[in-house]
């Protein structure tokens, strides 16, 4: 299959002083949505800095089409958009002139930039704030300007960290189409708590843990480890705690007969009378980073 | 105008906190540039003080008294006259030994045209010594004529052959003085130029402009460190170098605007309150000794152009600083302590070396030499070549950007968001 973009990382790794926050990555990228998981400081970030050229790593080589990026340097950051985890803006500026500013620097032609900044606007439902100066807006009106400006220059790759933080659920959902319409032929990093956005658009899980891919596959195939895996115990209350010293219990609800229904995760069935539910993305994200203390 | 350089221009002068620095260091100097007007003083021939406008066109009138070309004659003629008052009892002091004019005398005679007096007096005295009687040429013999030209010449080469504690001149820099003061057109015309020495007196205070335009720019690189701008812009196509190119014309646009509008302010001020008359006259009015062959008008576009200089090493100085800092308080501090670094250490009597270097230092650089009689004669050898002062701040303040700006690029592309 040939690919019009394709993106390689081959033995990333990034020190800081004493610690490796990105250990001896290696993946090769074609188009789709990936949706990068991991807690926090398994290196989703850092990783994506190094994507972007804004940090260099200590050792490895990133290629773009078979090209180091930074041999090509300008032309390879041409081909990319970036909304990176709590970005700085220019409070002083008014949103349509940050979009002007960020085309101009996109080295995007001057009407094509009104025109995008436009459509844009209009996409993440800025259009009628578009001449308030950013200080006025609330967080989740800069996060939306801030996946505008990520895709103003319509790129190849797509790196968003963080995108839906300050969204409600409504701009998310909204986010999430802007995203799926976007992503044709195109490569979209996407690193996100929620992991249920990426379970709605991702076509591939990336799996981050202390600075290493533990996992990189479709999304689908992902859950589909879980399978055999998610339980639902229906317990007394009293019992919980017992429950969860033995195993991992990521969800707790109420039932109306007064007991209680535990969604826990186990690689074998638990107990007798249990009930193996579907797995979602959740449950590998839980399964992978939730912190317990189980007894043997 | 190119739009990034526009982009950055409106960061620049948009913010509300540059826009009022600004204005403060533009009221600021103003203030400074109208004092001398409203404060200047000058007596009546009855010895009665005034002040302000009044005083300016009284100076005026004193100084265009002795107007015209200084030819030996005529200050043969002028000292002749000046000695015939020491013959009149009537007009001296007598509880001095020395004969000096009485107070009465003095505010007739003396006082009112101090700045004639002050520039003829001054050819006869021996260097190192000060005169505040006005006496010197009282004594001198003008039988055989008075030497003017010749004696100018002669207390140079006195000056230049003087052993002193901190450094003395080599044979090729007294040679090159020598031949500097010989070269000053002869004869020297006279006449009112008040304006133009407080203008000399005064184009120092433009370091306020200057701190102004620092505290403003401290953050173009450090700034988007701070806010955290910096991993968005660098991840952009031209993020790594039409946008540093950008930002650094967008500094010096800044600093050329803000600084012409001070210095305009500066010079019309002063001007407007004590005229242009006297623009061009040589700088030989203010000392006959003085080495540079320039009218008052051409001294002062000279120190304009040293300030400007000095304000593009200082903006490039600080391009530099705020590339390399994470926060803009350490280049606002490192700037100031630059900038006002020779207000805290004075001249050395004994080391020659410093004092060089404090010449050049940008408080000092801005400082015109004209008026002092010995920094006019500061000359620095460079491989074998004589350069004076004036010279060489502007050669240093032209090396900075070209050193400084380059480097902060380099430095401001190869930043790691961490």
């Amino acid at each position: 299959m040939i690919y019009r973009v394709k993106l390689e990382l081959e033995n990333i790794t990034m020190i800081f002083g004493q610690k490796q926050a990105v250990k001896d990555v290696n993946v090769i990228l074609h188009h789709g949505i990936y949706g990068l998981l991991g807690a926090n400081g398994a290196g989703k970030t850092t990783l994506m800095k190094m994507v972007c050229g804004v940090l260099q790593p200590s050792n490895g080589n990133i290629l773009y089409n078979g090209k180091n990026i930074v041999k090509i340097d300008e032309e390879y950051r041409g081909e990319l958009g970036y909304l990176p985890q709590n970005f700085g803006y220019y409070p002083d500026f008014s949103a349509q002139d940050f979009m002007y500013y960020m085309a101009a620097l996109k080295g995007i032609e001057k009407n094509k930039a009104r025109k995008k900044t436009q459509e844009l606007l209009e996409q993440v439902n800025l259009r009628d704030d578009a001449k308030k100066k950013i200080r006025t807006f609330s967080g989740g009106m800069r996060q939306r300007l801030g996946i505008a400006q990520a895709l103003l220059n319509e790129p190849s790759i797509l790196v968003l960290d963080e995108p839906t933080a300050g969204l409600d659920p409504k701009e998310r959902m909204k986010f999430r189409n802007i995203i799926e319409k976007f992503s044709m032929e195109k490569i979209v990093i996407l690193s996100t708590h929620i992991v249920s956005d990426i379970d709605y658009i991702a076509d591939t899980v990336l799996m981050m843990k202390q600075g290493k891919f533990i996992l990189n596959m479709p999304t689908k195939d992902a859950i589909d480890l879980m399978k055999g895996k998610v339980w639902n115990v229906v317990v007394q209350s009293s019992e919980i705690e017992k429950v969860s010293k033995k195993y991992r219990v990521i969800n707790i609800q109420k039932r109306k007969d007064e007991k209680i229904s535990l969604r826990i995760i186990s690689d074998t069935e638990p107990m007798e009378g249990v009930q193996m539910l579907q797995p979602s993305l959740e449950d590998l994200y839980l399964y992978h980073f939730q912190e317990v203390n189980l007894d043997e | 105008m190119n739009e990034l350089l526009s982009f950055e221009f409106k960061k620049i002068a948009g913010k509300r906190f540059n826009m009022v620095v600004v204005l403060c260091s533009i009221l600021l100097t103003a203030i400074l540039f109208w004092l001398p007007v409203k404060q200047y003083i000058v007596l009546t021939l009855e010895g009665k003080q005034v002040q302000g406008r009044e005083a300016i066109s009284l100076e005026k009138k004193y100084e265009n008294q002795y107007a015209g070309e200084l030819t030996e004659n005529k200050v043969k003629i002028d000292i002749e006259d000046y000695q015939a008052l020491f013959e009149n009892k009537e007009n001296l002091s007598l509880d001095k030994d020395e004969k000096t004019l009485n107070k009465k005398a003095a505010s007739r005679y003396l006082y009112p045209y101090i700045p004639y007096w002050k520039l003829i007096n001054g050819v006869y005295l021996e260097p190192n010594i000060y005169d505040s009687n006005y006496t010197r040429i009282a004594k001198i013999s003008t039988e055989n004529g008075i030497e003017f030209y010749n004696t100018r010449i002669e207390k140079v080469k006195k000056m230049l052959n003087q052993t002193y504690c901190d450094s003395n001149y080599s044979e090729k820099e007294k040679n090159f003085w020598i031949s500097r003061v010989e070269d000053t057109k002869e004869p020297i015309i006279f006449g009112y130029h008040a304006g133009w020495l407080l203008l000399f007196y005064c184009l120092e205070l433009l370091l306020v402009a200057i701190l102004a335009i620092c505290i403003c720019i401290t953050p173009i690189f450090s700034g988007e460190y701070q806010s955290g701008a910096d991993s968005l812009i660098l991840a952009t196509r031209y993020g790594k170098s039409k946008l540093i190119r950008a930002k650094v014309k967008a500094a010096f646009l800044f600093g050329t605007i803000i600084f012409a509008l001070h210095v305009l302010v500066a010079i019309i001020i002063l001007l407007s309150g004590f005229g242009t008359n006297g623009f061009s006259l040589p700088l030989q009015v203010l000392n006959a000794t003085i080495p540079y062959n320039f009218t008052m008008l051409q001294a002062v576009v000279v120190c304009v152009i040293t300030d400007f200089l000095v304000m593009f090493g200082m903006i490039s100085l600080i391009l530099l600083m705020s590339a390399n800092m994470n926060s803009s308080l350490p280049t606002m501090a490192v700037a100031l302590f630059i900038l006002l670094l020779p207000m805290f250490f004075g001249y050395s009597e004994t080391n020659g070396i410093w004092n060089h270097i404090l010449t050049l230092l940008p408080a000092t650089a801005m400082q015109p030499v004209w008026p002092d009689d010995y920094n006019c004669f500061v000359s620095y050898s460079v491989f074998g070549k004589i350069f004076d002062v004036v010279s060489i701040r502007i050669i240093v303040y032209v090396i900075l950007p070209i050193i400084c700006v380059p480097l902060a690029g380099v430095v401001f592309k190869r930043h790691q968001v961490k």
